[in-house]
């Protein structure tokens, strides 16, 4: 055969499959950091893997105008160079009735009382709002309302809960509001377990002037809902961002470890895509304590 | 030792020299006879122990082991720097700072190497000097000192809180701290050697007004207070 004519089969091969397809985003977050943490595990010069996820996501326009979308995203480890268990995987519609949503799910517990103070690269952020384990659920069937003049309303039932095995229809039910005006954003939280009759209450509020960002948030849990107590759990954080420089500091007391947790973090921006920190952090939590710890990032 | 970093920012600026503060040295200098003596004593203690101290420092020591060595005292200067910029308001550079010791301490091994200036953080030199300048005090007379070289009433009142917050300071046991100080002259001494050929003429009157030119420079974060384009 000659060049020319494989030339051309080539040409044609890579233009075959011109089919309709919903536009599609790869995306994803590489994270490694370097630490050094008192404690059993720790207690070595550790480099590990911190929080790195692939994803797809997108979205397509239905026949009445709506929109529907998808995401699916994957922890990565940049340990094992191996996936590492599943994030999100979600789909849903949205439109100006809402958006209702279905799958695995950053919860609205979550979005509006958790990630407000999860603003620091280091392992301290969010522990706390990670401790019953409903920041992301699985097979949850929620609806969030439209901005109404700054005000977002959520539901959603999560038909798993933490294991216990029951009879019950519903194993969570969650209902959440957020409010923004001005800089200031108020969210609140209500978490219940039907099969235990305990719940999880939280609220967040934060402001944002400028380059400043504060936020605080605040969480009670039953009794039965993490261990045989009931728990209170408060975090402050905030931030001051000066062109590709963050100062990032929080504090959490939560019942749940020994003693309270405190880090200042710097953030540096080295590109568009692309970010170290560093970090000092005090803590007495039962693994990990007192320690630094530098990461890097590179986002894609 | 601190006078001798200022000494070497001093050189190092002479070389773009305004001959703005120089006009009336009498107003700057009135103890210029006790100024000379002193003077006279550090230039012979230079030249005999520690000019050829720096030199064979210089000359036995690789280039990068230099730059090492330099990094790390810079990176323990960056704490009074940083807590200057907070006496003087300077939030963004006193946070600069911060991540500049963050950085360099871990990811640059304990500052051996300046991994933060190449990642957008830039060096600030602030001493509690420029501090007390920032909130008004006047320089008050140009002075001299024993083994610290040029500075002034106010600069030589800031030295004092100057070392009380420099980490070497607080190194035990003293025996490596007296090497550390002992390492850093000699670092500081060494990187001077090349800027030392730009002194010309009457070396006390060059070295002063240099001395007093950097000092403005530095206070006022390198803005010049008043430029006469006249002058060149």
């Amino acid at each position: 055969m000659k060049k020319s004519i494989i030339a051309l089969a080539v040409a044609g091969a890579l233009t075959a499959p011109m089919v309709a397809q919903a536009d599609a985003t790869l995306y994803g977050s590489l994270r490694i950091k370097a630490q050094k943490l008192e404690g059993t595990s720790h207690d070595n010069l550790n480099v590990t893997d911190n929080s790195s996820r692939i994803g797809i996501k997108g979205s397509s326009e239905l026949f009445n105008g709506a929109t529907a979308f998808f995401q699916f995203e994957q922890a990565v480890s940049t340990d094992t160079g191996a996936w590492n268990g599943g994030r999100l995987g979600n789909l849903g519609v949205k439109g100006d009735f809402g958006t209702a949503i279905f799958g695995r799910i950053w919860t609205p517990y979550y979005s509006f009382t958790g990630a407000p103070t999860d603003i620091l690269d280091n392992a301290t952020s969010a522990s706390s709002t990670y401790v019953i384990n409903a920041h992301r659920a699985s097979d949850v069937i929620a609806y969030v309302s439209p901005d109404m003049g700054g005000l977002t309303l959520a539901a959603a039932v999560l038909p798993t809960d933490k294991g216990a095995a029951d009879d019950e229809t519903l194993d969570i039910k969650h209902v959440a509001a957020n409010y923004a005006m001005g800089g200031f954003t108020a969210g609140v939280s209500y978490l219940g377990f039907p099969a235990a009759d305990v719940d999880v209450m939280s609220a967040a509020l934060s402001y944002t002037a400028g380059d400043f960002y504060v936020a605080t948030r605040y969480e009670n849990r039953d009794a039965g809902v993490n261990g045989p107590t009931e728990e209170d759990a408060y975090e402050v954080a905030g931030s001051y961002t000066m062109g590709n420089t963050t100062l990032l500091a929080n504090f959490i007391n939560d019942d749940d470890n020994v003693d309270d947790v405190i880090s200042v973090e710097v953030q540096q921006k080295l590109g568009k895509q692309a970010r170290a920190f560093a970090a000092i952090i005090d803590s007495n939590v039962a693994d990990g304590g007192d320690g630094f710890e530098v990461g890097y990032r590179v986002d894609f | 030792m601190h006078a001798i970093k200022t000494l070497s920012l001093s050189i190092l600026l002479g070389c773009f020299s305004l001959p703005a503060l120089a006009e009336d040295p009498a107003d700057a200098d009135p103890w210029e006879g006790f100024n000379r003596a002193v003077f006279s004593f550090n230039d012979t203690l230079d030249r005999y122990a520690l000019k050829p101290a720096a030199k064979s420092y210089k000359a036995i020591t690789p280039d990068i082991i230099e730059t090492g060595v330099s990094n790390f005292f810079g990176n323990l200067s960056d704490v009074g720097s940083m807590l200057n910029n907070v006496l003087q308001l300077k939030g963004g550079a006193a946070g600069q700072d911060f991540g500049r010791i963050m950085f360099n301490s871990t990811v640059g091994l304990g500052g051996i190497i300046d991994v933060a200036t190449p990642m957008g953080l830039p060096e600030h030199n602030e001493d509690f000097g420029q501090t007390l300048g920032y909130w008004g005090m006047e320089t008050g007379p140009y002075l001299v000192l024993p083994l610290l070289g040029p500075s002034n009433i106010r600069d030589g009142l800031g030295l004092i809180p100057d070392s009380m917050v420099d980490p070497v300071a607080e190194v035990d046991p003293i025996r490596t701290r007296n090497q550390l100080y002992g390492l850093r002259i000699i670092d500081t001494r060494a990187g001077l050697l090349a800027a030392e050929e730009l002194l010309t003429g009457d070396r006390y009157t060059a070295m002063r007004d240099a001395y007093l030119q950097r000092r403005e420079f530095l206070v006022n974060d390198g803005k010049v207070a008043s430029f006469d384009q006249d002058q060149f």
